[in-house]
């Protein structure tokens, strides 16, 4: 059933059968009045709209639904496919179930609660006698109903949770991946400054003292000088990072920042 | 106070005023009544609510039917009060179909 389908058969069964010279297509109200179109409709023809079978089965087709169909497939398996596809019954309620409440109550199970609403709305409406029992009934039906046909209130399934999150992360790496475009030393040394702790950590398990040391060091030169332009820090720590990593010995496993050697050209 | 009017198909108000006693409205409650043709139409004003078994006995009194009572009439506003929330909402579920087409 495609979206088109469903204008035409919603259309159809307003124009001709309820709300005939009152309804334009797109349009929600009409000229002049305060209601929606839709209040137009009784319980009743809301009932029997929502219930109203979309599918071909009992249909009259024309002409062009079928050369429509055959355009929109490429061989006959697809074909007998889609057709099998329309000949299913579907409820003007399940598509909007689907399509606008997202939930998976199918009309069988709403349908007899709102006939029961509707026996008790004609007979109040009448002003015929409503006992407690049968007002508590109905009560708890409509209240049983409002949460079915609700789309605002609904939680999130943890599946829309998640992808929402996602967006939120894509959203945020998108951003990430602006910045260095836009500030690229500040960017590069943020980059830097998050990245050295984690190397830190990592050397100190791998037992790594002097490295972990040069590190911390290298990272007080991006916070004392503010950019990875001060040359000459930079220029000092990587040949002490040259020399620890051209070193075979170790020499202390307590290497703290008071520690450190500092390199000189002859290193 | 829970006020009815009811109709009574009786020979007599003698005859009536059984009818009623079987369903237990006697003459502790205030009644008045008008009489036409064998037809008799009953006000009455009780202290206690008729109870769903009361009803059910008027139910099934062939010569006996309620023609209003207040508080049925209290239920009703109840009643649609929750259709209104539930029709209200198949409108909105109508126009959304109709911006979402």
């Amino acid at each position: 059933m495609h979206v088109s389908d469903l204008e035409i058969a919603y259309f159809d069964i307003l124009n001709n059968k309820y709300t005939k010279g009152y309804v334009d297509k797109r349009s929600i109200s009409i000229s002049g009045k305060l209601d929606p179109v839709t209040s137009h409709l009784t319980l009743g023809q809301m009932k029997d709209i929502l219930g109203s079978d979309l599918s071909w089965r009992k249909s009259q087709l024309s002409a062009q639904d079928i050369a429509d169909l055959l355009s929109a497939v490429n061989s006959f398996s697809s074909f007998k496919s889609k057709f099998d596809e329309k000949m299913q019954e579907k409820t003007m309620w399940d598509v909007i179930a689907v399509n606008v409440l997202h939930t998976e109550k199918r009309w069988i199970d709403i349908n007899g609660d709102l006939n029961k609403l509707k026996e008790f709305r004609d007979q109040s409406t009448h002003y015929q006698i409503i006992t407690e029992r049968s007002k508590n009934m109905l009560v708890e039906k409509a209240e049983h109903l409002l949460p079915i046909i609700t789309p605002l209130d609904r939680k999130l399934t943890k599946v829309e949770e998640k992808n929402l999150s996602g967006a939120v992360k894509t959203l945020s790496d998108m951003a990430k991946q602006i910045k260095p475009a836009t500030f690229p030393a500040e960017y590069y040394r943020d980059l830097l400054k998050m990245s050295i702790p984690d190397f830190t950590n990592t050397l100190k398990i791998v037992g790594m003292p002097a490295q972990e040391a040069m590190l911390k060091a290298f990272r007080q030169s991006i916070d004392l000088n503010g950019l990875v332009s001060s040359n000459k820090n930079l220029l000092e720590s990587c040949r002490f990072m040259r020399t620890v990593d051209d070193s075979d010995d170790i020499e202390s496993d307590d290497a703290s920042d008071d520690n450190i050697k500092t390199p000189t050209a002859n290193d | 106070m829970q006020k009815l009017e009811i109709t009574i198909t009786a020979k007599s108000w003698d005859d009536a005023k059984t009818i009623l006693a079987g369903v237990g409205i006697d003459e502790k409650n205030k009644i008045n009544y008008r009489a036409v043709d064998g037809l008799y139409i009953v006000s009455v004003e009780r202290s206690l609510s008729l109870s769903d078994s009361d009803y059910s006995s008027i139910r099934d009194e062939p010569n006996m039917s309620i023609l209003s009572d207040s508080e049925s009439r209290q239920r009703i506003m109840e009643v649609l009060d929750k259709v209104y929330d539930v029709e209200t909402q198949l409108r909105k579920l109508y126009c959304m179909f109709l911006i979402w087409k």
